[in-house]
Order: structure tokens, then sequence, then C-alpha cells
């Protein structure tokens, strides 16, 4: 501390020059920065502990709508679960597919055909891409699934599947795990080609003698920095998970089988008009998501970082 | 004598206790007359055994034209009251049709000479809605053949002024005016279908000929059987033309028309279009310009429209077309040619038009050798008609595997009931012993009729592989017939299909720009836009988006108003525009009140959308209109809405709506919107059906619950439902809320047994929760139902097969424990809200007062109608414009007395939950199975919770304030 400050202040009149050179390049970084992330965040802060209709002033209580989400909130609950569920699926497995195929794919040929492949559903927009699946699950004798079941008697009449309560965490799951996959893809396949090979060659001499060895001691290892970013970056996503199940089953959806937090965030802002409490959720997913990651940093990090 | 006495005492004792005992047991039944009366009594008096038979049926059996022309006496009228109408003005007599109450009207004449005649009416259609009045045409009492059974007498239509332009440089269509004069007419069918008059067969002998009265009003002048003219080939014509000398026009001397500036047109929906092809006359210069006519709307059989033009050299012409004609379905489309009104010969009743973009065509024959038209010095018409005739072969054959495909699916639901085990053979071949026989006979025909198109078109429209589809499917299942079974469903979605493409071939737009009459030796100029063109104008209006505001309505007189109120609509922008003309000409002249329209995307004003952020952000507008019921109930508890209670002559205001529709608007004492449109439940039902079935007009919900669900589900037909748990709770008595709004009352014993007649709905009787009931309603699937007002508009202008066939009635109510039926019905709809930011609360309340008003209501009803079409009903929540839109006198009665039993949701703090957990309550129950008591009681929970939770905010809120 003591070193830093007596950096700062023996600074000659060329190194204030140049900072103040670089803090104007970094300008307009930090203040869009500060007006679209910084500011929202708190002021949504602040809205979590009032009563506010967006039309009329917030009115301050406090930690009245923290005490109601903890307490007496049954839908929060229900919407969290869903959340974790979804997360825990499309976001693990996800995880753990994308990463398979991208050491799958490594090393094939036409490589760029298949990572395009796994990636484009990632970049598509999660409600053009429920409409697509919707054609698989359409809950009336036309959609595939259920026609192929009928045909070949499975079953007697079409299931429902987005609106049985119990069907449809099935078919988000399928769904955003599809589309979940391309998250951390792209950086495992970078990560597979940075791989060294001396590593290999040496790993090899040592007595590696099958590729699930040479997963598991050695391509793991090297690969943590990008494990850490496919974790963060899909678990990230998984929270935020809102327009593939209203898409698919609407929002809340039956006995809100499909409800997210961002779903039960947009019901209470959008249609009970009530921005204060939709602010509280955003708080909690907002605390849920960091700590999440925090803990993917536990897990994933090297001791050097 | 005292011992006779005795007896028949004993007797009548015998038969009175009788019938007290059985009508003790019967079925309540509806004490009041009406209902009864609406059920139609089967038409005796008619012969409908050739239901089946088709004029191309009908007019191939032998017999010779006749040669004489025969007048039928027009004063001998016999009408179904027994007065005769004949009234006289000028001199001239006409059978005066404007009496509601005439259903039919008979002539007879005498007929010399055996052979066909065409039918020949001289006829007034009377100012009434925009559709064209319909007669059913019966002689000696018998339906000849089915297309008389809807003869249409059309309208003429003229533009009512020149286009204006708005303030933005962009066109106003121009209102439509209808022509009220005579037409003399030769009898075609409706759609189309036959490029001739309908010829009919008369003996030697005396006649009757019978119009039954379908829909709309018209003056007889006068009723002539004419001999059929036959047209002359182009050889002929050519040949005449040779003999009279008649030369080539100069290549000086072409005539061109421009397309839009047509003199008449038989239907309302015909009107000037805007085209921003670069090639297009008049060129846009990025500006709206009405510069072509027809389009989508001009696709429907029979649809003309006439154009004057002036010839100053008798010559002859040929004629070139600058058309489009690339629409949906890649169908060739007809057009009928006539000049004066005559077809000058047999080539141009039906030509052909490839499906093709913008270019400019030569009418000519095969060897592209031109058509030559005569046209002698002064003036001429053209007209230009919509045919369907090539298609109608494949048309009736379609029709005729539809229908066998529907009386299969009927016996196949007999055996194995609406939901089949997949696994269990039925052994349906031999049960059904035809069904493998139709099954072919279909699947024969749907290829042959591909074959047939291809053979016309030149190539598969692409959409056809959902046809060949069905044939492959169906060949599969004769193959391994215990396969049907379990393709149910999937042969009641083939009978979908095949009427949608049914319907397809009655669909054959074409848009046209200009009109040549030119000299055959000059080229025919086809000009194409090159692809730099295209670009440019591309570029120039991606430009000039930037600096137009295309959400503003504004119109082009620059009103001088000190005071002008904004107003937001959430509607399409030709139901603001049209507003804006009537507000310029009936508000703004009279008030000196401006009003400034925007446009907002349909679903932009719901609760959380741009209108919350223009709230908050101080931009909000004066008025806005087009919201959901529930919005101003919603907007008023939260300060943002004015209270219209407060405002003068607000009673006057309030009593133009029935009290259950203003029910959404009220909160607290205040009253914070009013309706503009309103959409109720109303019971549609089969005539014919439900006589073969031997149904009753279902008084109540026990005669639906006993006596038609059984009886429609043993036929292998279904019941259709749309409304929700409202219906059921009103008619038990119930309500949504306690009476302080603060509790939901939905667990009293009326609530519960309401959600249990609800759910038993589609639990017990397994009525299908999504379906498509306008497609199924014309099959016969659903032979009975309860839907909205906007099912009947679509049923009415979409199903003309089934006209007449089907009617609509209350819906049926519960029976109270004083005997009473109630048939409440609930009501859903658009309003309109005045915010309280407002400056000028008294102006905008003006413009309100005067928007709701009868008479403004009445003419915007009428105004949509002309430009967009009769799709475009609007059904005004204003009960005396409700009941002036253009309903039949039974329907008008039907309508208007359901419209005063109807109930809105109530607005309460927190009322959004209802719905929702009323939802839940049925996915707990129907699909998983939960008591319909426990299931309810927790939806009352959910919503109790949320109501006190939401109400304290509230009270919050005012000690706040």
């Amino acid at each position: 501390m003591m070193m830093k400050t007596n950096k700062l202040y023996h600074r000659s009149g060329n190194q204030i020059k140049e900072s103040a050179l670089a803090s104007l390049f970094f300008a307009p970084f930090a203040i869009l920065f500060c007006i679209f992330v910084i500011w929202p965040v708190i002021s949504a802060i602040y809205y979590s502990f009032t009563t506010f209709s967006v039309v009329q002033d917030p009115i301050w209580v406090g930690i009245k709508n923290y005490r109601y989400l903890i307490t007496q909130d049954n839908v929060f609950l229900k919407a969290l679960t869903n959340t974790l569920c979804f997360a825990f699926f499309s976001g693990i497995l996800g995880f753990i597919m994308s990463f398979m195929v991208a050491w799958a794919i490594d090393g094939v040929k036409g490589k760029m055909f298949f990572a395009l492949a796994f990636y484009a559903p990632s970049i598509t927009s999660g409600i053009a891409m429920s409409v697509v699946w919707l054609y698989f699950f359409s809950p009336d004798s036309y959609g595939f699934i259920n026609n192929f079941l009928l045909q070949n008697g499975f079953i007697d009449s079409p299931l429902l599947w987005t609106k049985d309560p119990q069907l449809i965490m099935i078919i988000v799951v399928i769904v955003s795990t599809w589309m979940g996959m391309g998250n951390g893809f792209l950086a495992f396949l970078s990560g597979f080609q940075n791989l060294q090979s001396e590593i290999m060659e040496a790993a090899r001499i040592d007595g590696v003698h099958n590729r699930f060895q040479e997963l598991i001691y050695v391509i793991l290892p090297q690969m943590k920095p990008m494990l850490l970013f496919g974790a963060v970056n899909t678990v990230s996503t998984s929270f935020g998970i809102y327009d593939v199940p209203m898409t698919l089953a609407g929002s809340p959806g039956p006995e809100n089988a499909s409800l997210t937090l961002v779903g039960h965030m947009n019901d209470y802002a959008f249609n009970r008009l009530d921005y204060g409490y939709a602010s509280t959720v955003a708080v909690v997913l907002f605390l849920l998501t960091f700590l999440v990651g925090r803990l993917m940093f536990r897990i994933l990090s090297t001791k050097e970082e | 004598m005292n011992k006779y006495k005795k007896i028949l005492f004993h007797i009548i004792g015998l038969v009175v206790s009788a019938s007290v005992l059985f009508s003790a047991f019967s079925f309540p039944t509806y004490a009041g007359d009406k209902l009864i009366e609406q059920y139609p009594p089967i038409e005796s008096d008619i012969d409908y055994s050739n239901n089946n038979v088709y004029y191309s049926d009908y007019c191939a059996k032998e017999g010779s034209d006749a040669t004489e022309k025969v007048i039928v006496p027009i004063n001998n009228a016999v009408s179904s009251d027994g007065n005769s109408h004949i009234k006289n003005s000028d001199g001239i007599e006409y059978f005066d049709w404007t009496d509601e109450s005439i259903e039919w009207v008979e002539w007879s004449f005498e007929v010399n000479e055996d052979g066909y005649y065409n039918i020949t009416v001289d006829y007034m259609a009377l100012p009434g809605s925009v559709a064209s009045p319909t007669r059913a045409l019966t002689i000696d009492g018998k339906e000849l053949f089915r297309e008389l059974r809807d003869i249409q007498f059309p309208r003429l239509w003229t533009d009512k002024n020149e286009p204006t332009v708005d303030a933005l440089g962009d066109a106003i269509s121009p209102q439509q005016l209808e022509v009220e004069k005579r037409q003399l007419r030769r009898i075609t069918d409706s759609m189309g279908r036959y490029t001739e008059p309908l010829k009919i067969w008369f003996a030697a002998g005396t006649h009757t000929i019978r119009f039954t009265m379908q829909r709309e009003h018209l003056n007889i002048y006068s009723i002539t059987l004419l001999p059929p003219v036959e047209s002359l080939s182009y050889k002929e014509v050519l040949e005449k033309y040779k003999a009279n000398g008649y030369k080539e026009a100069t290549s000086s001397g072409a005539i061109t028309i421009e397309a839009e500036n047509a003199l008449e047109k038989s239907d309302v929906v015909l009107q000037r279009q805007y085209n921003s092809n670069p090639c297009a006359v008049p060129t846009s210069e990025g500006n709206r310009i009405l510069n072509t006519i027809g389009g989508a709307n001009w696709n429907k059989g029979n649809q003309t429209i006439t154009w004057k033009f002036n010839v100053s050299e008798s010559a002859l012409y040929k004629l070139e077309l600058r058309l489009y004609t690339k629409y949906s379905d890649e169908l060739n489309i007809y057009r009928q040619i006539a000049i004066d009104g005559t077809v000058p010969f047999k080539e141009f009743e039906n030509y052909c038009f490839k499906y093709d973009g913008w270019r400019t065509e030569c009418l000519q024959d095969e060897n592209n050798e031109p058509y030559l038209i005569y046209l002698s010095e002064g003036e001429h018409t053209l007209s230009i008609s919509v045919m369907t005739a090539d298609y109608l072969d494949i048309l009736c054959k379609l029709e005729e595997s539809l229908e066998l495909l529907s009386s299969d699916i009927q016996q196949i639901i007999k055996v194995t009931s609406v939901s089949p085990d997949s696994n269990f053979d039925y052994q349906l071949n031999k049960k059904i012993p035809n069904l493998l026989g139709d099954f072919e006979a279909i699947a024969k025909n749907i290829s042959s009729q591909m074959t047939e198109l291809e053979n016309i078109i030149g190539e598969m429209p692409s959409g056809a592989n959902s046809l060949l589809e069905i044939q492959y499917r169906l060949e599969m299942m004769i193959e391994d017939p215990y396969i049907i079974a379990r393709n149910l469903t999937y042969l009641q979605d083939s009978e979908t299909t095949l009427s949608t493409w049914i319907s397809a071939f009655n669909n054959l737009p074409m848009e046209l720009d200009y009109i040549h009459f030119n000299a055959p030796q000059n080229e025919t100029e086809n000009p194409q836009a090159t692809f730099f063109q295209h670009i440019w104008s591309l570029c120039r209006n991606f430009i000039q988006s930037f600096s137009k505001d295309y959400d503003v309505v504004s119109s082009s007189a620059s009103q001088e108003t000190q005071n002008t109120i904004k107003v937001w609509i959430s509607r399409g922008k030709e139901w603001g525009t049209l507003l804006k003309q009537l507000s310029d000409e009936e508000f703004t002249a009279k008030t000196g009140i401006g009003v400034d329209y925007s446009i907002l995307p349909a679903g932009q004003l719901g609760t959380g959308g741009v209108m919350m952020l223009a709230v908050a952000s101080g931009t909000a507008p004066d008025i806005a209109l087009g919201l959901d019921s529930a919005v101003p109930g919603e907007y008023g508890m939260r300060d943002v809405a004015l209270d219209l209670s407060q405002m003068e002559e607000y009673d006057e205001v309030k009593s133009r709506f029935t009290n259950g529709t203003m029910i959404p608007y009220y909160f607290n004492g205040g009253t914070y919107g009013l309706p503009e449109t309103i959409d109720f439940g109303l019971l549609f039902y089969r005539k014919d059906i439900l006589v073969d079935l031997d149904l009753e007009y279902p008084n109540t919900w026990n005669d639906i619950f006993n006596l038609v669900l059984p009886t429609i589900k043993r036929n292998g037909m279904d019941f259709w439902f749309e409304g929700g748990i409202n219906i059921f709770l009103f008619q038990n008595g119930g309500s949504f809320y306690t009476e302080d709004g603060k509790q939901s009352d939905l667990g009293t014993e009326k609530a519960q047994a309401a959600f249990k007649m609800y759910s038993d709905l589609y639990k017990v009787y397994d009525v299908p929760y999504e379906s498509n009931f306008y497609t199924r309603f014309r099959s016969g699937q659903m032979p009975i139902g309860i839907s909205t007002l906007s099912t009947y508009i679509r049923i009415k202008e979409a199903a003309p097969e089934i006209d007449g066939k089907w009617d609509i009635a209350l819906l049926p109510g519960i029976v109270q424990e004083d005997g009473t039926v109630r048939r409440d019905d609930f009501v859903t709809g658009t309003s309109l809200m005045i915010f309280k930011s407002t400056k000028m609360a008294n102006e905008a309340w003006r413009f309100a007062d005067w928007y709701t008003s009868s008479a403004i209501q009445k003419s915007y009803a009428d105004m949509l109608q002309a430009s967009i079409g009769s799709s475009a009903q609007w059904f005004s929540a204003n009960r005396e414009a409700f009941s002036l839109l253009s309903w039949t006198e039974k329907e008008r009665k039907i309508v208007t007395e359901q419209l005063e039993l109807v109930q809105g949701m109530p607005t309460v703090v927190g009322g959004y939950i209802t719905a929702r957990n009323l939802e839940n309550a049925r996915v707990r129950t129907v699909i998983q199975g939960m008591n319909y008591r426990e299931s309810i009681e927790k939806a009352v929970e959910d919503i109790d919770l949320e109501l006190e939770l939401k109400r304290e905010e509230f009270e919050q809120r005012l000690k706040y304030d």
C-alpha cells in the first residue's frame, strides 16, 4: 500500500500526461459502463426496497419485499426450483456434452463445419429455436414426436407436451440443453488447438497409453482456463433462461411449470406493475448468479490465479 | 246418462293426472315462446332431393335452347306474407322487397316453347350493408341444382372522390359510394364457376319461380326468360371483321386506361392500390400513390371491375394488360373480358393468365397471334371479372372426396370412439365394408386431380404435396387396415387440408396497373425494372424512413385549431386513417378541436408496454383507443386514467352501453374507460345435422349434458366450447369477487358447481380444448358449439357452402329455483381511456363522447367494411350501433337479447391473478385429475393471497399520498 502511494506521488509530468491520455481512451467505455451497467444495478438495488409501479413515485418499504420473497412467495420457490433444474441440466449436462463434442470434433476433418453446426443454435434467438422445436413437441397429432408415437402405437392420444406441467420440464431441458451446448463449445475447441504437443509426448513416454488417460491426466489440467470460462458462461446464461420456456409453454405456464426467475421478474414488472418486487427478484438472481460463479472459480481455478 | 257422465269424468281425470304426472317427469323446458320459434321449421314445401346435383350435371342433359323470350308478369307476385308488395313509381311497377318479414316471393308464368332459358332479372340493390343481396331460387317447388341456393345480385360501387393526399404526401384511399341504379343481369352462379349464365330448362306450360330471402334487400323490376346466347369463336368473329371490312388501328391510335380509374366495381373491396414497382404508372417517388387496382382482394368469382373509355377511331385493336398475378398457391388466374357488357368471342369468356410477376401481357391465342377487338368510335366500357371455371372439375371432384372422407371418419368413430386404442385391432375393414373401397376411390381421385392440375398449370404447385401425402397415407392404410384406427387424427386433419385446397381454387387474385388498346402493328412494350432501379427505390425508401414518421396519421386539410388532442390507436393504419377522415369531417369541423393520431402496433398498449413508459416519462397522449378492456381499470387504480364519471353528461354516454359491458371500467366508485368494441359468446348450430340426429335446440346446459353431448359423441361428432368458467359462474348466480372486491368468491357452492360443470365438459365429456371450430363446423364434425361473434363473421363470410344450413341462438342457460332460465354471457372487447395527465380533459371527453355516439359508431363500422372488407366487422359496444349492423332480422333479435345479458370481468386490485389461477385449476382437474373441489379451493387460496398483498401495497400508497 505504501509502495503504491509513493509511486503515485513520484509521478513525473510525462506520466500524468500519459495517464490522462489513457483515461481519455478509457472514458467512453467507463462512461457507458457506468450508465448502462453500474447505474441500473444500483437503482435496481434501491428499487428493491420500495414499492414502485413506474407510473407513480416509489415508496420506501424497507426489507418488506425481501421478507415476502423469503417467507411467503411460493411461486418464487417454484421459479427457483425450475431455474435450478434448468440450470443443472442445461448447464452441467450441456457443459459436459459440449466438452465431449469438442473433444470428438477436434482432429476430425472438416472441423469448421461441425463447429459451425454446433455453435449455430447458440447464436440464434431462443424464440426462433423454440419455434423450430415446437414442430417436434407440438401437443397435437401433428407434432413429430407425437406423430411417431401414435403411428407406432406407443400412445393412444397425443401427449400434451407444452400443456402438462410434468412434461414441460422435460422439453424445456431438452431444448435449452441443445441450445446451451454452444456456450462453452468454442472455448473448448480453441483450448484443444492450443494443447502443447510436448506435454503429450512426455506423457506418452511416462506411460499414458489410451485417449481416456490422455484426456484425464493431460488435457483436462491444461484446459482449466477454458473450462472455467465455459462454466461461468454456461451458469450465467442458464440462470437467465426465459425465452425458451416462455415460447414453448408460455410464462408462467400451467401451474407455473415453465416459470423461471427471469419469468417471475418479468411477470411482476410488466403484468403486475410492481417494479419494486421485480427488482428484489432481480437482486436475488444477481446474487445467486454471482455466488454460483464464485463457486465455479473455486472448483476450477488453478492455484496460480 | 249419468253412467256415461261418470265414465267420461273418470277418463278426463285419468288423462289430466297422467299428463300432470308426465309433465312432472319430463325435462324442464323453456316456457317462453321465442326460443322455440327460433328452431327453424323444416322447410317441407320445397323439394331438396337434388341436393347433390351440380349445374354441370344439370345442363349436360339433352335439350335445345329456346328461341323466344318469355316475360314474367311482375305484378302477379305472391309473397310469403300474402301481400303483393307491388309498388309503382313513375309508371314503373316493381316488387318492393324492403319488408324484413318477406321470406319468399313467387311468380307463375306461361312458357310456350320447350327449351333452355337464361333467367334475367332487372333489379336494384337497396342500401344496407356492403354484402350483395342474395336469394335462393326454386322452380316449381324444386331446387334444380345446388348453385341455385345462392344467387347473388351485386351492388355497384364507385370512388366517392379522387384520392386526396395527407400531410406526409401519402395518398388516402377514397371512400366507396354505392351507385344506386337498376341493373339487368342474366343470373350466374355466385362463385364464377361457369363461364356462361345459368341455363334452365322449361317445358311448355305453366311454371312458378320462387325467390327465397338469404340476405340484403332489393327491388325487382322485371324477370325475363331469355334464350341463351352462344358466343362466337374468335375465328368466326375474325371472318365477320373481314366481311365488314374493318381495318386495323393506325399506330398512333392507341388508347390507354389507367386501371385505378375504374368506373364501377361489383364489390366494395375492389379499390385502388399502391404499388412501389419502379415501372408502375404513374411511378411513386417514394410516397404512397394509388396507381393500381385490385390485388389480393380481387380474387373471388364474379367480382367485376368496369372502366369507361373513348375511342376516336373505329378500328381493330389488340388488348394489352399490365398486371401481376404472383400470389400464393402458384395457380393460373382466369378472367372474363367483356366490351360493353358482352363477351366479344368465346376465348374471352375464360382467359388464362399464368402465375407471374409484373408484365405487360398482350391477350393472344396459342400461336401468339393477338386477339383483335373491333371498337367503333365513341364511348365504350370494358369489364373484367374473376372466373374459376377451369378448376371447376377438380373442385367438384375434391369436394366429393371430402364428403366421402367425412362420412368415413364418422363411421370409423362410431366403431372406435373418438380416441381409439391404437393397439387394438378394430377390424375396421370388416365392420365398415365400404371403407377400403372409399379410401381407394379418394386416393385415386386425388392422384388424378393432381395430374389434371398439372396439365392445366404446366407444373405441380408446391403446395400440392400435402394432397399427395394424403394419397400416400391412404394407400398405406389400404395395405394395412390395422393402422387406420391410429391414423384417425390424421384423417381428420386431412379433411382440413382438403377443404383448404378447395378454397384455394376460389382465390384467384390479380393486380392491374393499366390497360392498352393498342394498334396491332405496334410492338407490345413490356418494361421491366432493372436491378439497379429496384436497389435505388429500396435505398430511397430506406433513407426516407429516417425523416418520415409512418405512425402518424394526419389529414390533408391543414386545419387551424388552437387545441389539438393527441390520440393513440393500437390498431392497423387503415383504422387510423378512416377515423381521421371521420373526425375531420364530423368532429373538428363542428367543434374546432383538432385530433392527431398515432398508430401503435397492436399489443403495445397493454399494461406493461409503451403506454406505461410514456406515462412515466410524461409523454402520454390525451386518449388511447384500442385497449384491452382490463387496461383502463388497471390504470385507473394507479391514478393514471381520468375518472370519467365526473364529466358532463356522463350518464347519457354511459347509457349507450349495456350495464354488463361497463363492469370492467368501474373501480372504487369511478369509471376509467369506455368500451369501443365487444365480443361475446353465442350458440352456433347446424340445422341440417341436428334434424338428422333428431335433436332439439338445447335450451339449458342440462340439455347439452344429457341429450346433445351423448348423441353427438355417439355419432362421432363433437361439441365446441369457448368461454371459460364465466358463463357457468354467472348463470349459476355466482361472482368472481366478494362485494367489497377484497376476496375471491369462487369458494361458494354456486361457484364450485360452476367449476364442476366447466371441468366436466373436458374431463367427463372429452370436449376438445383446442380445435379449429370454424373448419369442423363447416365439415359438420362439430355441428354445435359455443363461440364468439368473430367466428360468426368467419362462418358467414367464408363458408358459403353451408349458407342457410346453420344458425345462431342464445346461449343455453341454467334453470333457476323459480323456474326461469339464466343465460348470462361473458364479454370481452376493446376500450378507450383518457389520461389523467391531459391538459385538455374537456376536449378529450368531447371526443370520447362524439366517438362513442351511435351515429359515429355506425358510420365508422360502415367505412371499415367498405375499405377493408366484410371481414373487418366492427362490433360496436354502442348497443344502438351494434343492432344496426348487417344482421338478418332473426339474428338481430338474438344478438341484441344476448348483449343485454353479458357481464364483463370486474376490476379489483390484483385481479389479473384470477384468470391465471382458474387456468391452473383447470389443468389440475382436467389433466392431472385432481378433485374439482380441492382444485378450486386451492385457486381461491392463491387468489386471496395475491389480492391481500396487492391491496396492502395500495393501502400503503394511500397513506403515502
